[in-house]
């Protein structure tokens, strides 16, 4: 229904934005060009400026009235040839009178069928061609009063005939079959529902935006060319850098976690997300440059299509994972201190001592070496607190190195058993194993195998009375698993004690106030090593009956 | 391999007081010291000792680029070297094999097992 010339030019006066938004997306649709005023007044100065071929206007406004903005109109010679349309609810005799007196050209209902509004709109622009300037006195008669009209006859005439128009139109309404009534009202229901959507997708951008802004994570969106199409505010903050970027490629390369080796081309968010790939969450450095700072940024990355499938163009969401990063270097710091600032006192320390102790710092008295052999043995529980210390801090940040073989349980075995012989023997503890492997090897990491049955072991000698015996086993677990087990003849723990045995600093005394030496970390050390290496330990134990020390590790595959 | 000279480099005086007490109580080697890889290249050069135990973090030069300049001299290349360290980690020791070192000796060490575990590397 292109009727119109491209440049017939409508004004709208609407004080609601939504309803003169609806207005002009309708006439726009038919090529119109539409201005849109907020107030009768705004229209008047507007009106004075531009040239208009068609006036819309409601009625009820803040400040003057469609009425009163229809007169001053009709009263000024420069204008008043435009059409006046009043957008209204004209329901009452009052409003009929109105209408006339303030010199409408036509009206139309709210709310209206975009089509019949159209229709009217080329209705008033046609006869208004051909209207002829001529006014004069007029005398009408309605609901029984007598009206003198000083308006332009063809205007009045066009008015009420819209009017009756109107009437007719609801009477038609009222009049026609159930079925008619409902398509009609199907068709004022659709236009209600385009708009109620219009206004439902208007909402959604703003709740969008809304999101996207008070979002701590930086999302950038870019099309299939590689502009820029979104950039919140966190994606803002990290990458604008005082610059205005419009492209993808305006932004700074992103680097790999060595924090030296820029991300290659290919691998740069946006490009992979293009080729289809996923990020996962990678994380990647962004180099501190200007006032920006350094930045760590975990990465995802999705692709936008089209309702054809096709790529059009990427979605690429950063969190700033800077503080925990630069916590972790403390961490890292803080592990290389002990390393160093601790071992190498203990170095001293312990040297000395075991050299007094082994009579190289020449003879001392037998209450002195007493003494010394004393903090030997205190040292040493020092150091190992801290290989504990730092074995948990290793796991516990991931960093723990598992090398993983196939292993001989016998082996493993006899090997700790070996190295323990002489701490036994002193204790008059006798030692004896039970290993019937078959030939099955298991998984682990045999350092790590070796310390934690040495610390089971350890702990078995320590608690096992003298001249009793400590039994170590090995038991396929079930199809998977083989079951390696330290079963002293110790006091036993007592059932309530059982499960705090794995955590850390919970050593405990069974039968006796007297402490043994142990830093009270090193069976939740067992436990995370383990673990670590997909087994499980446990404990079983009665007072009074010894206590069965067990741990389980996958069985190679042959 | 019969050692007769043995040089100790450590940059912490404690350190190398303990084991040239360790060694020389408990076997007729005879002990050099040094205190940095600088220091240690030029003994080498003028006393020629039969192993080097060699301290990783030290000022000046540390261990690893001494070990290098070693073997870059055919003269010395064949001196073997015995890493003693606080860095304990496993990647840190198959790092300093890698290297061309003959052994690794952890800190704390036992002075009184020292020389063992000194010929345990070399024999």
């Amino acid at each position: 229904m292109n009727q119109a010339a491209p440049a017939t030019q409508i004004l709208i006066v609407e004080d609601s934005p939504t309803q003169a938004y609806n207005l002009k997306i309708t006439l726009e649709s038919e090529s119109f060009q539409v201005k849109v005023c907020n107030s009768g007044e705004e229209a008047l100065k507007f009106l004075a400026e531009e040239s208009i071929d068609l006036i819309l206007t409601d009625i009820i406004m803040p400040g003057i009235s469609g009425y009163d903005l229809c007169r001053a109109i009709k009263s000024d010679t420069r204008i008043r040839d435009i059409p006046v349309i009043l957008l209204t609810t004209l329901r009452e005799e009052q409003d009929i009178i109105q209408g006339i007196e303030c010199g409408a050209d036509n009206f139309i209902n709210k709310p209206y069928d975009p089509q019949y509004l159209l229709a009217r709109i080329y209705q008033v622009l046609n006869v208004s061609k051909r209207r002829l300037s001529k006014s004069g006195n007029v005398e009408v008669e309605l609901m029984g009063r007598s009206l003198s009209v000083n308006q332009n006859t063809a205007q009045v005439l066009d008015f009420l005939v819209s009017s009756f128009e109107e009437y007719i139109r609801s009477k038609k309404l009222e009049d026609l079959p159930a079925e008619a009534i409902d398509s009609t009202s199907g068709l004022a229901q659709k236009a209600f529902e385009l708009s109620r959507s219009q206004s439902e997708l208007r909402r959604q951008t703003l709740i969008l935006q809304s999101i996207l802004t008070s979002m701590v994570e930086a999302v950038i969106v870019a099309d299939e060319r590689g502009n820029l199409i979104t950039l919140n505010k966190a994606a803002r903050d990290i990458f604008c850098n005082g610059k205005q970027p419009r492209s993808i490629n305006d932004l700074e390369k992103l680097y790999q976690a060595d924090q030296v080796t820029p991300l290659p081309d290919d691998k740069q968010p946006y490009n992979s997300a293009m080729s289809g790939e996923t990020m996962d969450g990678i994380e990647l450095f962004l180099p501190g440059s200007g006032n920006r700072l350094d930045y760590w940024l975990s990465c995802n990355v999705s692709v936008l299509k089209d309702e054809l499938g096709l790529n059009k163009g990427a979605v690429i969401v950063f969190r700033d994972v800077t503080a925990r990063k630069q916590l972790e270097q403390q961490v890292r710091h803080f592990y290389s201190m002990i390393t160093h600032e601790l071992r190498t006192p203990l170095t001293a320390i312990k040297g000395s001592l075991r050299l007094i102790e082994g009579g190289l710092a020449g003879d001392i008295s037998n209450k002195a070496k007493d003494l010394v052999t004393m903090a030997v043995t205190e040292s040493d529980r020092l150091i190992a607190l801290i290989n504990d210390i730092l074995d948990i801090t290793k796991i516990e940040s991931g960093r723990l190195e598992i090398n993983v073989s196939d292993l001989d349980p016998t082996e493993l075995v006899r090997h700790t058993v070996n190295n323990m012989q002489s701490l036994a023997d002193s204790a008059s503890i006798k030692i004896i194993t039970e290993l019937n492997t078959n030939g099955t090897k298991v998984v682990g990491d045999r350092s790590r195998i070796l310390q934690v049955l040495t610390n089971l072991l350890g702990n078995a000698l320590k608690f096992s009375p003298t001249n009793s015996t400590i039994l170590i086993r090995t038991l396929p677990a079930d199809s998977n698993r083989l079951r390696f087990e330290i079963v002293d003849q110790g006091p036993g723990i007592a059932a309530d004690k059982l499960n705090l045995l794995f955590k850390p600093f919970q050593q405990i005394s069974s039968t006796s106030s007297h402490s043994i030496g142990g830093t009270g970390l090193g069976l939740h050390t067992c436990q995370l090593l383990i673990e670590r290496q997909g087994g499980a330990i446990g404990v079983e134990s009665e007072i009074g009956k010894g206590s069965n020390f067990w741990f389980e590790l996958p069985l190679a595959i042959i | 391999m019969i050692i007769q000279k043995i040089l100790i480099v450590d940059d912490d005086p404690n350190i190398r007081m303990i084991a040239q007490t360790s060694i020389e109580g408990l076997t007729d080697w005879q002990v050099l010291t040094a205190t940095t890889g600088v220091e240690a290249l030029e003994v080498v050069a003028s006393q020629m000792p039969d192993l080097i135990l060699l301290d990783v973090r030290m000022p000046e030069m540390d261990g690893l680029t001494a070990l290098k300049h070693l073997q870059e001299n055919p003269q010395t290349t064949l001196i073997p070297v015995i890493f003693i360290t606080a860095n304990v980690q496993t990647h840190e020791i198959e790092a300093y094999i890698r290297s061309g070192a003959k052994g690794v000796i952890c800190k704390p060490f036992d002075p009184l097992a020292l020389p063992d575990h000194i010929r345990s590397f070399v024999q």
